[in-house]
C-alpha cells in the first residue's frame, strides 16, 4: 500500500514538473484598424486600446483563459453628406457639419491557445477567443449626438509570440488579432484588426 | 510578489494612459458649426418658382435684456448669400427684395434684383424668405414678432418668426413661407438653422455665415 502511495506521488510530481509553465498573463497596448462596415464608419488607425489576458496551461502546448479589452476608436470627418432627419409628422430635413465619430468596444472573451515549440526561449502561439462584445457607437454633429449600443456575440482568432527578457518570467508579448462581432441592435457587424504589444508574465 | 506588484502597476499605468488620451479635447470652434434644414414635405410637392426676400435680419432677443451684443455685423452675408442662392435657383427675374427704404441696406449683391417697397404692387412671389438671428438662448417653442415698422405694408405684415427649443445664441435662421400665410402661426414651410456663427472674430464669422447659408441651400434640393 505504501508503495502505491509513493508511486502515485511520484507520478503526480512528474506530471506537474513536466509542465514548463502554469500560467501566462499579459497586459497590452492595442492598436486598432477597423475593416468592413466598421471601417466605413471609422477608417483610420486608432491608438487607444488596452487588453488584459490571463491563461492557464493544461499541458505544455495548450492554455485556456480569458481576456478583456477596451478600445476607443475616434475620427473627425468633415465634408460628408448631410444626415437625413424624418420627424414622422410630415416634416423632414437634413443636418450637416463636422462629424465626430466614436466607437467604444469592450470585448470579454474566453480563449484557448496552442503554443508551438520554437526550439528556443520564445513561444509563438495561435488562439481563438469567443464571447461577448459591448459596443457603443456615437456620432456627434455640433451639439447634437446620435448614439446606439449593443451586446453582440464575438470571435477573435489570434497569432502571437511571447519573447522572454533573458531568463526571467517576464517578456514581450506581440499579437495580431482579428475581432468579429455579429450585428446586433441598430449596429452592423463589427470587424477589426488589432496589433497588441505588451508585457507578458510567464509563471 | 514583485511580479504581482509589477502587474498592477502596469495595469494602472496603461489604464491611466488610455483615459488621458480619451478623444474629445481637439474640437475647434468651426467643428461645432451645424446646418440643419427642416421642411414640410407637402409644401414642396410642387417646388416654388419665385421668392421675395425680406431685407431685414430680425434680431430675436430675450425679454430679460440679457442678449449678446450684435450690431448687424453679419447681416450682409446672411442676406446676400441667401439672395445669391435664390437667384441661382429661380432666376433674377423671379426674385424680389422687400425693403421699407428706397435704398436697401445692406446693399444687395445683385443690382438686377427688383426692389419692392411698401406701396409697390404685390409681385405674388411663391415664397417669402425671412432671415433672423438668435441673440438669446431659447429654451422653448414660440413666436416672436419683428419690429413695428412692418405694420401697414402691403402684406400687412406682422409675420411671426418661429423659434425652437434649445437653439444656441448666434444661430442664424432663414425661413420660407407662402406670403399669403404669413399672418398665421402654422410654422414655416422651410427653415434652416445655422448654428454657432458668432465668435469674437468678425471675419471668421462672415466666412462661416457664407459657408453655412450656401450649405443650407445645397442640402435642400427640393426647393427648386
Amino acid at each position: 500500500m505504501r508503495k502505491i502511495y509513493i508511486t502515485a506521488i511520484l507520478l503526480i510530481g512528474l506530471t506537474i514538473s513536466s509542465y514548463a509553465q502554469s500560467s501566462y498573463w499579459s497586459l497590452n497596448w492595442d492598436i486598432t484598424k477597423a475593416a468592413g462596415d466598421t471601417g466605413d464608419y471609422i477608417g483610420n488607425i486608432n491608438f487607444r486600446g488596452v487588453s488584459f489576458d490571463g491563461r492557464a496551461f493544461i499541458n505544455d502546448n495548450i492554455s485556456i483563459g480569458g481576456s478583456v479589452a477596451w478600445y476607443t476608436l475616434y475620427d473627425k470627418l468633415s465634408g460628408l453628406p448631410p444626415i437625413e432627419i424624418d420627424n414622422g409628422d410630415g416634416t423632414a430635413g437634413h443636418i450637416s457639419g463636422t462629424q465626430a465619430r466614436y466607437l467604444n468596444l469592450v470585448p470579454v472573451l474566453i480563449n484557448s491557445h496552442f503554443y508551438f515549440d520554437s526550439g528556443g526561449d520564445f513561444k509563438p502561439y495561435i488562439g481563438i477567443g469567443l464571447g461577448g462584445i459591448y459596443t457603443e457607437q456615437r456620432t456627434e454633429i455640433g451639439l447634437s449626438s446620435f448614439s446606439s449600443d449593443s451586446y453582440a456575440f464575438g470571435a477573435q482568432p489570434e497569432i502571437g509570440v511571447y519573447i522572454p527578457f533573458g531568463y526571467s518570467g517576464t517578456g514581450l508579448n506581440l499579437a495580431l488579432r482579428y475581432l468579429y462581432g455579429t450585428s446586433a441592435g441598430d449596429l452592423d457587424s463589427l470587424s477589426m484588426f488589432t496589433f497588441a504589444i505588451g508585457i507578458g508574465f510567464m509563471n | 510578489m514583485k511580479k504581482e506588484i509589477l502587474k498592477y502597476v502596469m495595469l494602472f499605468s496603461v489604464t491611466a494612459l488610455l483615459f488621458s488620451c480619451y478623444p474629445g479635447n481637439d474640437t475647434d470652434l468651426e467643428d461645432l458649426d451645424t446646418v440643419t434644414t427642416i421642411y414640410k414635405t407637402d409644401d414642396f410637392s410642387t417646388p416654388p418658382k419665385s421668392a421675395i426676400v425680406i431685407w431685414k435680419v430680425v434680431e430675436i432677443k430675450g425679454e430679460d435684456g440679457d442678449n449678446i451684443p450684435y450690431h448687424g455685423e453679419i447681416d450682409s452675408e446672411i442676406l446676400n448669400t441667401t439672395l445669391d442662392n435664390l437667384v441661382d435657383m429661380y432666376g433674377v427675374d423671379n426674385v424680389y427684395i422687400a425693403s421699407v427704404t428706397d435704398t436697401p441696406s445692406p446693399v444687395p449683391s445683385n443690382s438686377n434684383v427688383e426692389i419692392i417697397k411698401q406701396h409697390d404692387p404685390d409681385p405674388n412671389a411663391d415664397m417669402a424668405v425671412l432671415p433672423s438671428i438668435l441673440l438669446r438662448k431659447n429654451v422653448g417653442v414660440g413666436w416672436t414678432y419683428p419690429p413695428y415698422w412692418w405694420w401697414g405694408c402691403w402684406y400687412c405684415w406682422y409675420y411671426p418668426v418661429p423659434y425652437y427649443y434649445d437653439y444656441e445664441v448666434g444661430t442664424v435662421m432663414v425661413s420660407m413661407k407662402d406670403p399669403n400665410r404669413l399672418g398665421n402661426e402654422e410654422g414655416s414651410s422651410w427653415t434652416t438653422f445655422i448654428r454657432g456663427l458668432l465668435s469674437s472674430n468678425n471675419s471668421f464669422n462672415k466666412d462661416r455665415t457664407v459657408k453655412g447659408v450656401n450649405q443650407a441651400f445645397d442640402q435642400s434640393p427640393y426647393l427648386k
